[in-house]
């Protein structure tokens, strides 16, 4: 073997560890309550400084945390000791062939901004993609540009020159705006620590002092000034008092992480359900934990809609945990009046995997509480025409986990051998019929989600219906159902077919759902547009499409035999 | 007969009628919207959505559940959720029908401080005008697919041909020398050059054409510099374009005079003023270059020089439809008269183009979307535009409008009209008409012309009470289902 490469690549590793090891760490002990509640303006509203960290480090890391850092601290770290950090492989470069082409380490997935910049190739492609966008902004009007097919490395390759960009904004002090505007005007732009440099304000000389006394490693004095910086941005900020609780609500939001909570209580709970059947002792405890999770999944959900002013419906993540919550909703109701443990375990797994997939994808699933684009705002129809679409998602997402649990059974069936079938095939019959009872949440809630959501538009546009892609995808899932519940009526769709169809006829949803913002990519809802997971997405479909296919084929075999 | 009307009977009381149908309507929408995808949505329009075939899926749709209902008759109690939510969808389709056939659906634009009362449609025409005969009939817009394969096509009462159609054209403008100065075909026969401008500050060497034909195309301006083209007789063009002579800027015109040649006059900001005659060379190794001696360092070259130039702009298919940004491109055809087949004219959305028969009569031929004139006009007082604080995302956009009955009123007189405020979702209702806040157009430093979207819907209310009725009546269907206690049926599997 080439002695060179593993030298190489030793001495690489080497580099790592030196990097680990010199790094900056944490301050022991720092008290952090008052810097995490610091007002800041950022991405058009007013946040703490708790979810700014984060939000930044998510744009630097791709993560919303750092190692054992607090968001906040670590901010604040990053501008104190700018050269430490420089040094510090945090930026991701994920695509092997953009680390060849940069003449990078391939072997490794993070560097640091230093690294970067010394990179001739890498400062190179930032001039080019820095000037490509300068020219893009000439012609973007504020609708998103459809601009055809994207290369990933040149998609890889601007995210990376964007995190090192951002990072150097952040260590120059251009990112935290700390000055509210002296008209008093919500609408102005408050002044950031870099402009301080030049024109202080009382605000940028208290944040100064708090980065010294950091930098000092002085805990009490840190502690005097972030309190101190905290004061003096409020007292200047309009309308503080309206705005105290909210930002308060914010970091507990973000401290608590509801859904994750919720997210490990229901997978636990799952889990327990599948015994819940023949002993006690899980029983309870499936109940308690989802009774639990349920309550983190609604204080969350509540938290979110008190801090954005909205009920969370606007993007990909949100939704996800409003369906989720359906879910549960439908299968609590459901299982109130049939009792069937099935109920809860599906509905707690799928609860539970959806809010992991919420939770493990930051950059697909921006989990940032932004500003409404101005057709969503102020009105009441938004907010019920979206809520019971994907209220009816959730009925339909349960609908598909107790048909695939339904189609389970014929392979039970099909390998029964001698056993008696009667036992199964009354379960078949129990499952489809909460398959149905789940479809008909399903269908009306659709239809009158669509119907709602054409008063919406006719309220705004004047025009009911428009054969926009999201409405024409929300009316062919309802039409898929329809024809399966028509089929099933007309004696044409069996008691096999109909949890084969129900779980087909759910990635038209998907589609309605995923699709058509992150695959089809035009119309009107251009607002939640966004991009990737496109393979877990077909992963699911592929996996979900070869167990039909293979459930079809056990069931033929079946028949045939019998 | 009567046997094959029950036939026809029976099969629309059927159910698997029914699932043919909405399975049959679910796959030509997953179709149409690939369709938008891949294309775009004026595309998957005319395929699907405006499609004859199309209506006669949600025709078909409509009888089925119509007879199905019939079928049902005598009715009974336990019918009254299917019979609602069938009613429901039946008015619906009826008022989406009423909408498509008797409402109306277009945009108005208006910039600050005018009157407009021409909403602008979906759908295109062609206008003919002749002495006094104004005549229009429909021309809709078709799909590259369709236009590919166009067969030019004579409209006789209009004595034109129309030879080519573009669906997303965009402009290539050219100009090419007339065989004689006076051609009656075209008149504005002037002069034009191309030049290039070397060693801009601002980068790239831009590259354009002068042409004393009109005010439009004789001036350009770059940066501090003006460029401008004018014969010797033309030198009021200067006032016509609108130009005050004591702005500070450098200038440089390029005079031709009535032998035909071509001089040009440099003035720099301070007014110094050099002078000289411009002979083009024939060899590309040596370029024609102007220097004018401004303080930056500018050369210009003078690539084509023609003296009696006409503007003739061709359009051919957009290559990048991205590049064009917020709208869709807009389509072109080409036209010629029927008396005179060589005189092939080019016509893109909006045009007019006049053409001389052989008895000098003009007849003009425009090329416009369709307008529907208002009772009264809209007039917009302002446009407001808000963004998100910190950015320059916009928040909200608003019109102040007023409702103008004569349009003879003047400026103060329609000041003191009632103010309506059009917002987002905050709409006008005005005698039949609604009007939204659609959109506006980007402009700096603030937008100043606002895009109202009006409306006439006779199917709402049909549309509304459908609506209810269907969800009422589904709703109605499943809890009734919900409350029958029925244990589930074990079939034999």
């Amino acid at each position: 073997m080439n002695f060179k490469l593993i030298l190489c690549a030793f001495m690489s590793q080497l580099a790592v560890a030196s990097a680990q090891t010199t790094g900056p760490e944490p301050i022991k002990g720092l008290f952090l309550h008052d810097l995490r509640l610091i007002p800041v303006q950022s991405g058009g509203r007013i946040k703490p400084f708790d979810e700014f960290a984060r939000e930044t480090i998510l744009s630097l890391t791709d993560s919303r945390s750092f190692e054992n850092f607090d968001p906040s601290e670590m901010i604040v770290s990053m501008m104190v000791k700018p050269q430490q950090w420089s040094d510090v492989p945090f930026i991701k470069i994920s695509n092997e062939e953009v680390r060849k082409q940069l003449l990078l380490d391939p072997m490794r997935k993070y560097y640091s901004p230093a690294e970067l910049m010394k990179s001739n190739a890498f400062l190179q492609y930032a001039e080019g993609i820095t000037n490509q966008n300068a020219a893009a902004q000439v012609t973007n009007t504020g609708v998103s540009v459809a601009t055809g097919a994207k290369d990933p490395r040149t998609e890889e390759l601007k995210r990376v020159v964007d995190h090192v960009s951002r990072y150097h904004g952040l260590i120059e002090g251009k990112m935290w705006a700390v000055s509210p505007p002296a008209d008093k005007n919500p609408e102005s732009n408050w002044g950031t620590v870099a402009e301080g440099m030049t024109v202080p304000t009382e605000q940028s000389s208290a944040v100064y002092s708090l980065l010294k006394s950091y930098l000092d490693q002085d805990s009490e004095k840190f502690k005097e000034s972030a309190a101190h910086t905290r004061r003096s941005i409020e007292a200047a900020m309009p309308g503080y008092e309206a705005q105290e609780p909210k930002l308060k609500a914010e970091v507990l939001y973000n401290r608590l992480r509801p859904f994750l909570q919720a997210m490990i209580f229901y997978l636990f709970a799952g889990i327990l359900w599948l015994f819940a059947n023949a002993h006690a002792f899980p029983r309870i405890m499936a109940k308690f934990l989802t009774f639990s999770a349920f309550v983190m999944h609604a204080l969350g959900f509540g938290l979110r809609c008190y801090v954005a002013g909205r009920p969370p419906v606007t993007n990909m993540y949100e939704s996800i945990i409003w369906v989720s919550l359906g879910v549960m909703v439908f299968a609590l109701i459901l299982f109130s009046r049939f009792k069937q443990t099935v109920l809860m375990t599906t509905a707690t797994f799928l609860s539970g995997l959806a809010l992991f997939a919420a939770d493990s994808a930051p950059m697909v699933m921006d989990p940032t509480i932004r500003p409404l684009v101005p057709v969503l705002r102020s009105n009441y129809w938004l907010t019920i025409h979206v809520l019971t679409i994907t209220l009816s998602y959730g009925a339909f997402m349960l609908a598909m986990g107790i048909a695939n649990v339904g189609l389970f059974q014929f392979f039970r069936l099909a390998h029964a051998g001698s056993k008696p079938k009667t036992p199964i095939t009354q379960r078949v019959a129990l499952l489809n019929q909460l398959t149905y009872r789940a479809l008909m949440f399903g269908t009306v809630l659709l239809a009158a989600g669509t119907i709602l959501g054409g008063i919406w538009a006719d309220y705004s546009w004047g025009r009911f219906w428009g054969w926009d892609p999201k409405e024409v995808w929300a009316l062919i899932a309802l039409l898929s159902y329809m024809a399966v519940l028509h089929g099933r009526y007309a004696g044409w769709v069996g008691t096999f077919a109909f949890p084969l169809w129900t779980v087909i006829c759910f990635s038209t949803v998907m589609m309605a759902w995923y699709g058509v913002n992150f695959i089809l990519g035009v119309g009107l809802h251009s607002y939640g547009f966004s991009s990737g997971g496109q393979w877990s997405v077909f992963g699911f479909l592929i996996l979900q499409g070869a167990y039909c296919l293979w459930i079809s084929y056990e069931h033929r075999n079946y028949k045939k035999l019998a | 007969m009567v046997k094959i009307l029950e036939r026809i009977w029976k099969v629309l009381i059927s159910l698997k009628l029914a699932v043919v149908n909405i399975a049959s309507l679910a796959i030509c929408l997953m179709v149409a919207t690939i369709i938008e995808s891949k294309i775009d949505s004026k595309t998957a329009q005319y395929w699907v959505y405006q499609a004859r075939w199309f209506y006669a899926i949600l025709t078909l749709l409509g009888l089925n559940i119509l007879a199905v209902a019939i079928s049902r008759y005598p009715w009974k109690r336990k019918h009254t959720p299917f019979l609602m939510a069938h009613a429901g969808i039946l008015m619906i389709l009826i008022g989406a029908w009423l909408t498509y056939s008797k409402g109306l659906d277009g945009s108005l634009r208006i910039s600050e401080n005018e009157v407009n009362s021409a909403v602008e449609l979906d759908r295109h025409v062609l206008v003919y005008t002749r002495k006094d005969d104004n005549k229009s009939i429909p021309f809709d817009w078709m799909p590259e697919s369709v236009a590919q394969n166009f067969k030019p096509y004579d409209i006789k009462e209009f004595g034109i041909r129309v030879e080519k159609f573009v669906s997303d054209a965009e402009p290539k403008i050219n100009f090419l020398p007339t065989a004689t100065p006076a051609d009656p075909a075209h008149a504005k026969s002037s002069a034009a050059i191309l030049i290039r401008i070397l060693g801009s500050p601002m980068g790239g060497a831009p590259e354009f054409w002068l042409w004393s034909g009109d005010a439009g195309w004789s001036t350009q301006k770059l940066g501090p510099a003006r460029f401008l083209i004018r014969s010797d007789h033309q030198k009021d063009l200067v006032k016509e374009a609108g130009i005050s002579s004591d702005s500070p800027e450098a200038r440089l015109d390029f005079v031709v005079n009535k032998a035909g040649e071509l001089h040009f006059e440099a003035t720099s900001i301070r007014g110094e003023i050099k002078t000289g005659k411009i002979t083009l060379s024939d060899k590309a190794s040596e370029p024609t270059i102007v220097n004018p001696e401004w303080k930056m360092p500018i050369k210009i070259q003078v690539k084509k020089f023609i003296p009696n130039a006409v503007n003739s702009t061709e359009y051919e298919t957009v290559k990048v439809k991205a590049a064009m940004g917020n709208g869709l491109p807009n389509p072109a055809m080409q036209v010629s008269l029927l008396s005179n087949p060589s005189s092939k004219l080019w016509l893109g959305l909006g045009d007019r183009a006049e053409f001389t028969e052989a008895d000098g009569t003009t007849v003009s031929i425009g090329y416009m979307p369709k307008r529907v004139i208002l009772p009264y006009a809209v007039r917009l007082k302002q446009f407001e535009l808000k963004h998100n604080p910190g950015t320059m995302d916009p928040a909200a956009y608003s019109s102040f409008v007023q409702i103008v009955d004569q349009l003879q009123k003047n400026e103060t007189e329609m000041n003191t009209l009632p103010v309506h405020h059009i917002t987002m979702n905050e709409p006008l209702a005005e005698r039949g008409y609604t009007f939204y806040q659609a959109s506006y157009i980007p402009d700096f430093p603030r937008p100043t012309t606002t895009i109202l979207s009006v409306n006439y819907d006779p199917g709402r209310a049909l549309k509304y009470w459908g609506s209810l009725l269907l969800v009422s009546g589904a709703i109605l269907l499943y809890l009734i289902k919900a409350v029958q206690k029925k244990k589930p049926t074990v079939e034999n599997l």
